[in-house]
């Protein structure tokens, strides 16, 4: 089933596998994920997310949108990556067509191309040559993220749950620095959601070879709506 | 260049190859106000007739220093980049250096020509100085008026840069500060050079053109490992 080739150039134990989890896990990883908020500064801009309250429902909103998205997303493109049957040409359609907003669609690509680089250093593999053909070396986020992810040695379910996990953290992290917000509480925020959305790496995972017309992509009209209103903002401190 | 030169001479002259064959990259690093941007404009009046530069910011808020730059009309706006770096400068420009990376080679590569890329960070700390995965050179600038015990704090800046500026020396006798002192104190914390200077004033950056000319012939004359 599998390229010998490519099954021979990527780490298969567990211990290279856990050392790479960790590693992507590790909001240091060096992919450029720390000048941006997740929608945090945008949506707090236009409205009022200083009440913890208002943190959760905004991380649950995320998750159920983005988070869900991105989730099939990454299922389904590391199972295509595992059975040989990636098409990134038609990767990078059903990518773009779930993200509405231009200016997201923009960063999305910019962050896609931040993964490989990144990727590509630690993890020379074929595979990150191929990723970014369709588009001239810019592929949206999760089709790199899923790349590289994969070519570590990452399981689908473990991808998913550390994409997630820089989502969150990205949100977090930006309520840290525009609103102060107590670190310690910071991370309790963090393990709560994903606690409360632990079942989308199964439901992601689940995805695999499903054909894309019938991979769910919920989306919220605010998101998309703040965004653009950000990205036209003076003075904002995220790239989103 | 590229399609319609006709350099084949080059048994008998190797011809300039820098270490990736790519352009020279230039942190400018220092303080907030220490004159970082004011330091850019003048060196792209000075050096801009001569060698072809691409500059990328680094804003606390959005693309104010690229801004400031485009509107003196210092180097066509298409040659300034901005780079947000999520109230972290010194992230963007050490520990996670992949946006400035992308810009950096995204405008090499648009612009095609490029001899010197600088890269101005945000205003920071003394401890902020630039990975060697995203410049292969470094200055930081510090200023008489951010108080003359700066040099004597050290820090990694001041300590490892490849080139120290203590700037705006104008404002030395209004602030109290002793220049001398400074210079003496910053050759006791680093072995590369110091330049004590007014980066706005006429002249001020001629010393530190000088310095980037001979880096960049250096740069693009250096043999590939
Ligand atoms: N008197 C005097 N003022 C200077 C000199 N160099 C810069 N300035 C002034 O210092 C202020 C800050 O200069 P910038 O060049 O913006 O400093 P910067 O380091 O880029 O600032 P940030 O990017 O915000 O950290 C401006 O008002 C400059 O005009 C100098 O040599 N002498
Ligand atoms: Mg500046």
């Amino acid at each position: 089933m599998t390229d010998p080739i490519l099954e021979g150039s990527r780490p298969r134990n567990d211990a290279t596998r856990h050392a790479a989890r960790t590693v992507l896990t590790d909001g240091r990883f060096p992919s450029g994920g720390h000048a941006h908020s997740a929608g945090f500064e945008a949506a707090a801009t236009l409205g009022d997310l200083d009440h913890p309250d208002e943190l959760d429902r905004f991380l649950d909103g995320r998750l159920a949108t983005t988070g869900a998205t991105d989730a099939w997303l990454v299922g389904a493109i590391t199972a295509r990556i595992a059975n040989n049957t990636i098409d990134w040409k038609e990767t990078d359609t059903e990518v773009q067509a779930r993200i509405m907003s231009p200016a997201l669609r923009t960063v999305s690509r910019t962050l896609g191309r931040q993964w490989l680089r990144a990727g590509r250093r630690i993890w020379p593999d074929p595979l990150l040559n191929e990723v970014g053909l369709p588009n001239s070396g810019n592929p949206h986020q999760v089709a790199a993220f899923a790349a590289v992810a994969s070519v570590a040695g990452l399981s689908p379910t473990d991808a998913i749950a550390v994409h997630l996990h820089h989502l969150v953290s990205a949100v977090t992290t930006a309520a840290v620095r525009l609103h102060g917000l107590d670190p310690f509480t910071a991370q309790r925020h963090h393990l709560d959601a994903l606690e409360r959305w632990h079942h989308l790496t199964k439901v992601g995972a689940a995805a695999g070879m499903t054909p894309w017309r019938d991979l769910p992509a919920p989306s919220g009209p605010m998101t998309d709506i703040a965004a653009e209103r950000h990205a036209r903002m003076n003075g904002r401190l995220f790239q989103s | 260049m590229g399609a319609g030169h006709d350099h084949h001479d080059h048994h008998d002259h190797p011809a300039p190859v820098s270490p990736e064959g790519r352009p020279l990259r230039i942190g400018i690093g220092g303080p907030v106000g220490s004159g970082k941007t004011s330091l850019v404009a003048a060196l792209c009046k000075t050096l801009s007739d001569e060698l072809s530069l691409g500059v990328i910011t680094n804003d606390i808020f959005t693309s104010e220093d690229a801004e400031a730059l485009r509107s003196q009309g210092v180097l066509p706006t298409e040659r300034i980049v901005a780079v947000e770096t999520g109230c972290c400068p010194h992230t963007a420009i050490r520990d996670d250096i992949s946006a400035n990376l992308d810009a950096v080679e995204q405008l090499e590569a648009r612009l095609g020509d490029v001899d010197v890329t600088l890269v101005e960070s945000g205003g920071d700390n003394l401890t902020a100085i630039f990975s060697r995965g995203l410049v292969d050179r470094q200055i930081f600038v510090i200023d008489t008026a951010g108080g003359d015990d700066i040099p004597r704090k050290g820090g990694p800046g001041v300590a490892t840069a490849d080139l120290l500026i203590i700037n705006k020396i104008d404002l030395a006798p209004h602030v109290g500060a002793d220049v001398e002192r400074m210079q003496r104190d910053a050759a006791e914390r680093r072995t590369g050079p110091v330049e004590a200077t007014s980066v706005t004033a006429p002249g001020g950056v001629a010393q530190i053109a000088a310095w980037i000319r001979v880096a960049v012939h250096e740069w693009h004359n250096s043999v590939p490992s």
